[in-house]
């Protein structure tokens, strides 16, 4: 119950009293005196809740100084009326301070356009702005690390890429290193500062890594953490049939012996004759239980139409099959295949291809050959491309799952060279692609948390906490008001490693000190002002806007009804003197009045 | 009793009684700002406030005494309809009294003395007095039962203190460290329970704690014990500390000590000496005519100090397989270089009379400095390269009859790319203090070997005669000077005289010179084709700037050549590592073909084979796991990490901390730091996983119906458009 409320029964049970005993009293003015005080009663509470009314205001521009304008800027604003400053600009000491950028329309409500100078709206302060069309006024960004691209999280043991930019560090270096403080990779800046860095992930579980960008002197420019969380993976499930035992497949075997993935395997070697990891056979149940088939043309060959037909059933329900070109194509196979969405012809490509971009492996010799084979497909995405952007293997929906073409040939050329990282992220990634869909989405967590900034985090279960660095717990609570997102808010207090415990999984997420990476920070927020003043001005220079209508008008009307409600008692005393009532009805009616006056 | 009399006495019960009341209201008051002083400041400040407040209220109950005077007795003696309200008159001085007033106070004292008046003191409050003692009481017991840490943030540190007070304090520490004798360092305190020795050293332990326990006992985390001695109020105890250690005070008879962690003595290893060898410069020195002694000139130094240097000379008579060996041993007496620190730092010069020694043509005198330092029991000892001194031999005449002149040949002292840019960048440096002639001289030297070096080389390509076809060929890139090149080579020394023939272009058509041209195999074809002909373009690439920096050298400017000799190196580093990746060759041990079966088709006994695929062992998983229950905040098995790391301290680069961080992490394990600091000590530790595979999230029920549809999609309109 609000306050508005409980004063207005208050107010109305106050005058019904009074007009109930008015009423009794059989007394001259009677239903005068009823009016009045009912008329006391409204205009009392008018005067303590007055009713909103719209005005019409001639709207300004407000220049609203944030941290990171320099002092040069700083200096040419004086303490005009538009001009705000928030908390932690070195303004001039006659520009009025400013908490929040809520607070400064509050006092300026005039106020139609924003001309925000300096570094930019900090997160707080975006949603307060998005209603006004915005002008930036930016400032050059301090040096340091300002651009920043770090995966969320990697897989155990697999190949991930930082990426960013650091400003004022042309010419620089920029060093990654571990925990123990040893330098993983290093690599020079770019001219305009920027950097990829390409590091192999540990086992699962969460480290601080550690970015040095140093000038062209070797001086550091900013030391920042560089967090990553490692997951550990699933076990997926393959069923491996090949025609002929290659190079691919042997480190493929290795790959996935170490990594935990179930392989079962037909290598054949000869007319019946055959390598065998436990029973590959192509069963309706055996291929339920699998997440992928790996085949290739000539072990297509062999297989019955039955086999192909549970196969393809085997799809539709969400197996991944991937097929593998080793050589040329028999013209059934073709065909089948091209019923499968491929179409796959002889052609006189360069066989030669380098993957080095893609999977950022630091052999530089990772030339690589593909077969000379032209894929066309329906509908299909691209599975893996080549660094000069053409495609390596392909992959497209069937049903609820994926079939895929891969003809690179010698990927094991990465293990051989000593990559052995290179080569378990290209297959676990092609292979994750394609295999039945078996995961569980990860709470969208957030993606660049600061202690006392507010993060959010979506997708939650039921009983979903947030596990602090310091192993306590903080219950999180799920605002079920906004639909289905299931997102609750979270404040960190602490910096570091924070896990979201939902479901029995661990989702861990960093959380950086207030001092930490500024530059980064600053950068964020100068983009997001960025965003916002990139939209167009919509709202006209006259705006209306509701306000609380002015209390003295209703305070006067009161007064004078007060004040002819005294008049009427007080003559009615007087003319009850005169008649000579006696002494108790006197007293009752002036105690009535006084009442009267009090609830009026 | 009079009237009079019996009214003051009624006055004075109503001040006693107003007075009481007064102070049974301010009492409680009292006692809740004696309670709030005493737990938020402390005892001694409520004390303080007891005393003001007591003043106070003393204070406070006389003014509502004097609050009761003539006048308010009067008012309340008038309250009596039976005194008129002329109680005041009672008061009054009779004398002054207008006989009305008189008559009127004669009527009040006789009813006054016929029926005494009431009682006029204020009535005790008890219910407000009960709620005033009431709330205080409420108000007491919420300051008592309030967490202390809420009333004084600030002073958190004294809480902490509070917390250990079971807990054993190390009053005074004091750590007497006498390093070994030998090392004449002086013997020093510390107040600290960690610190770095040199080896060696004795640590005396001094130690007050309060309270005092039983008995008290370092463990060290080898096992070893110290028992401390009770010495007064201080325990005493000492160890020599021959390697870094971990240990711990373990106290019986008294709680555990406040900060109960492995503290850690870092022994200061005794450096083995240090020596250079100034004089001979290069580790073959010809004899020159008429020279009867060799200088020697050896610099050593050592961390603490030398005790001994003993020059081994070794003189080699003898040719071909006869050869003896004489030995000798002389001790050195060196002087000091650095006076202030005697012994550290040594120079030691010697001047080999050879004539004494015996030598003759033809003998090697070999000479090597063995520097000991003074560590104790067992001195670290470091000797010097060996340099010889060759009385070079007549030239055998042996090879007459063979085609060809055939010189005897040198074994392969020359000096390396590497050492050349020592010794340019040791010319450049002196080069400000000689003579241009003398810069020339030095310069032209070292353009000498760079020369033999580059031949040298040469020899690896098969190209001998590398100097006269590169003047004759403009397409090779070669310097213009080489002419002036040509004709310093009179200057070369006798060991480059097999390749002199053909320096002499000038002499082309000249029978004897074509003979000497001719006249014996240059190009040696199992050396041309031996290397691969990637790396002879390196090695050719190298020798280019072998010409460029002899180029400038003979030309006496070192500065020039210094680029030229940098990138020669680098060259032949290359051609070093790629010789590297050479590997022997392993032979394919096939089983012998059975003949009788070949090309029959007779499969029998060929069957499936069933491959055993076993996960690579990464190992070390005990670090792997502990780092992981570590990230979890779990509880870690210490216990297998610490046999882990005991089982590999030889391999570990710094078991000592990990063994202090583990057993801090046991001690303390809600400490966040411990964690978080034997997690990065785990580190290096963890083993490279293979990279594990996901996969992609289930779509949920709108995906699959998605999916579904579009499925359906395709089939109407593949069956409607034919392929």
């Amino acid at each position: 119950m609000n306050l508005a409320l409980l004063a207005g029964i208050l107010i109305g049970l106050a005058a019904l009293a009074g007009a109930w005993r008015t009423l009794l009293a059989r007394t001259p003015n009677r239903w005068l005196r009823i009016a009045l005080q009912l008329i006391a009663a409204v205009l009392l509470y008018l005067v303590l809740f007055p009713p909103r009314v719209d005005e019409s205001f001639a709207a300004g521009t407000m220049v609203l100084l944030t941290p990171g304008a320099t002092p040069e800027k700083l200096a040419t604003f004086t303490g005009a009326a538009s001009v705000v400053a928030l908390p932690g600009v070195d303004a001039p000491s006659d520009v009025e301070r400013v908490p929040d950028l809520g607070t400064a329309l509050r006092r300026h409500a005039d106020t139609a356009r924003l001309r925000v100078v300096g570094g930019g709206l900090p997160s707080r302060d975006i949603d307060a702005a998005r209603a006004l069309p915005i002008e930036f006024d930016a400032s050059p960004l301090p040096k340091g690390i300002v651009e920043l691209f770090v995966p969320a999280s990697v897989r155990a043991g697999s190949r991930f890429e930082v990426s960013g930019r650091v400003e004022g560090g042309s010419g620089g270096r920029i060093e990654l290193r571990d925990p123990a403080a040893a330098v993983i990779v290093q690599s020079p800046l770019g001219k305009d500062g920027t950097f990829t860095l390409s590091a192999q992930a540990k086992s699962a579980g969460t480290a601080e890594l550690a970015l040095h960008a140093l000038d062209r002197d070797g001086v550091s420019i900013e030391d920042i953490a560089l967090p990553v969380s490692v997951r550990a993976g699933a076990d997926l499930r393959v069923l491996l049939l090949a025609g002929a035992p290659d190079a691919d497949l042997k480190y493929l075997r290795r790959w996935a012996a170490d990594a935990g993935v179930e392989l079962t395997s037909r290598i054949a070697l000869s007319d019946g004759i055959a390598m065998q990891d436990g029973s590959a056979v192509i069963t309706p149940e055996n291929l339920a239980r699998t997440d992928v088939v790996i085949t290739d043309e000539r072990a297509w060959k062999t297989l019955d139409g039955r086999t192909k037909s549970a196969l393809i059933d085997a799809v539709h329900a969400g197996l991944g099959l991937f097929l593998r070109i080793t050589g040329p194509l028999p013209d059934d196979v073709a065909a089948e295949w091209r019923a499968l969405g491929f179409d796959v012809r002889a052609a006189d490509v360069a066989q030669a291809v380098s993957l080095q971009q893609r999977i950022g492996t630091a052999e530089p010799a990772a030339q690589l050959t593909q077969r000379p084979k032209a894929v066309d497909a329906d509908h299909a995405a691209p599975l893996l491309r080549a660094s000069d952007g053409s495609s390596l293997a392909l992959w497209r929906v069937e049903g609820q799952g994926r079939i895929a073409v891969w003809w690179l040939a010698d990927s094991y050329r990465l293990a051989l060279g000593g990559d052995a990282g290179a080569f378990g992220t290209l297959w676990s990634e092609a292979l994750a692609t394609v295999a039945r869909a078996r995961g569980v989405a990860s709470p969208e967590l957030p993606a660049e948390a600061r202690v006392d900034e507010r993060g959010v985090i979506c997708a939650l279960g039921d009983s979903a906490f947030v596990e602090r660095p310091d192993a306590k717990r903080v219950t999180l609570t799920i605002d079920a008001d906004r639909g289905k997102n299931r997102c609750a808010a979270y404040w960190p207090a602490h910096a570091g490693w924070h896990a979201l415990v939902a479901d029995g999984a661990r989702w861990p997420f960093y959380v950086r000190d207030t001092k930490e990476a500024s530059a980064l920070a600053r950068a964020h927020d100068a983009d997001a002002t960025r965003l916002l003043a990139g939209r167009q001005a919509t709202e006209s220079a006259n705006a209306t806007r509701s306000i609380p209508a002015p209390r003295w008008p209703f305070f006067l009307a009161w007064l004078l009804a007060a004040t002819a409600l005294w008049w009427v008692e007080r003559t009615r005393v007087r003319a009850v003197d005169t008649e000579d009532a006696d002494d108790t009805n006197n007293q009752t009616n002036r105690w009535t009045a006084a009442q009267n006056l009090g609830a009026g | 009793m009079s009237i009079d009399l019996r009214l003051h006495q009624l006055g004075r019960n109503a001040q006693m009684r107003r007075a009481g009341i007064t102070i049974l209201f301010g009492a409680p008051l009292v006692l809740f700002a004696i309670e709030c002083a005493a737990r938020v400041v402390g005892w001694r400040s409520a004390l303080a406030v007891a005393a003001i407040a007591c003043v106070a209220l003393i204070v406070f109950a006389r003014r509502a005494m004097q609050s009761i005077d003539e006048a308010w007795i009067a008012r309340r003696l008038d309250a009596e309809s039976r005194l008129e309200d002329s109680a005041d008159l009672l008061f009054r001085d009779v004398a002054q009294l207008s006989p009305l007033q008189q008559l009127q106070r004669g009527r009040l004292e006789r009813r006054l003395e016929a029926d005494p008046p009431a009682d006029i003191a204020p009535e005790w409050p008890w219910r407000m007095l009960g709620l005033a003692w009431g709330l205080a009481l409420v108000a007491i017991a919420m300051v008592v039962l309030v967490p202390q840490g809420s009333l004084h943030p600030s002073d958190s540190a004294a809480s902490v203190a509070g917390e250990h007070t079971h807990a054993t304090e190390i009053d005074r520490i004091r750590l007497d460290i006498a390093a070994p004798e030998y090392t004449r360092l002086a013997s020093h305190t510390v107040a600290t329970l960690e610190t770095r020795v040199p080896e060696g050293s004795r640590v005396d332990w001094r130690l007050h704690f309060v309270p005092p326990p039983k008995a008290a006992t370092l463990n060290f985390h080898d096992g070893s014990r110290v028992e401390l001695k009770r010495d007064g109020d201080a325990w005493i105890g000492t160890r020599t500390m021959i390697a870094s250690a971990l240990y711990r005070i373990v106290l019986d008879g008294a709680p555990p000590l406040a900060d109960d962690r492995l503290y850690r003595l870092d022994a200061i290893a005794d450096q083995a000496p240090d020596v250079r060898v100034i004089q001979p410069e290069k580790s073959l020195t010809l004899l020159a005519d008429g020279q009867h002694d060799w200088d020697l000139v050896f610099e050593a130094s050592d961390d603490y100090a030398i005790s001994a240097a003993g020059l081994t000379i070794t003189l080699a008579q003898g040719d071909g397989e006869n050869i003896k060996f004489k030995e000798q041993t002389l001790a050195l007496l060196g002087e000091d270089i650095d006076a202030s620190n005697p012994g550290r730092h040594q120079r030691y010069r010697h001047r080999l009379d050879l004539a004494a020694l015996g030598i003759a043509k033809g003998d090697d005198v070999i000479v090597r400095l063995a520097v000991s330092d003074n560590r104790q029991p067992k001195p670290n000892t470091t000797k010097s390269a060996s340099f010889i001194l060759r009385w070079p031999p007549e030239n055998a005449s042996d090879s007459v009859g063979m085609e060809g002149l055939v010189e005897r040949t040198m074994p392969a002292y020359f000096r390396s790319q590497r050492q050349i840019i020592i010794d340019t960048e040791t010319l450049i440096a002196d080069q400000p203090n000689l003579v241009d002639d003398a810069v020339l001289a030095r310069s032209d030297g070292i353009g000498v070997d760079q020369k033999i070096l580059r031949l040298r080389y040469g020899q690896f390509l098969g190209e001998e005669s590398e100097t006269r076809s590169e003047a004759e060929s403009p397409a090779e890139k070669k310097p213009p000077a080489n002419a002036a090149d040509a004709g310093r080579a009179d200057a070369l020394t006798k060991r480059e005289g097999e390749h002199k023939h053909f320096l002499n272009v000038e002499k082309f058509g000249d029978a004897g010179a074509v003979t000497a041209e001719y006249g014996h195999v240059h190009d040696v074809a199992e050396a041309a084709t031996l290397i691969d002909p990637e790396t002879k373009a390196i090695l050719k690439s190298a020798l280019n700037e072998m010409w460029d920096a002899e180029l400038h050298l003979r030309q006496g400017r070192p500065a020039e050549a210094l680029p030229f000799e940098n990138k020669a190196l680098g060259y032949i580093k290359q051609v070093q590592q790629s010789s590297r990746i050479y590997l022997a060759r392993v032979g394919l041990e096939l089983p012998a073909v059975d003949e009788s079966r070949r090309l029959s088709g007779d499969r029998k006994g060929v069957t499936d084979r069933e491959s055993a695929l076993a996960p690579a062992d990464t190992g070390d998983s005990g670090a792997l796991a502990l780092w992981q229950v570590l990230d979890e905040h779990g509880n870690p098995d210490m216990e297998s990490l610490e046999r882990w790391v005991r089982a590999r301290t030889s391999k570990l680069p710094d078991s000592l901390a990990l063994l202090a961080a583990t057993d801090r992490v046991r001690h303390d394990p809600a400490c966040e730091e411990c964690r978080r600091q034997l997690r990065t000590l785990l580190w290096p530790l963890l083993p490279q996983p293979a990279t594990a595979v996901e996969t992609r999230v289930a779509p949920d029920a709108s995906g699959r119906a998605y999916l579904d549809a579009l499925r359906d999609t395709k089939e109407k309109s593949g069956s409607g458009t034919p392929p």
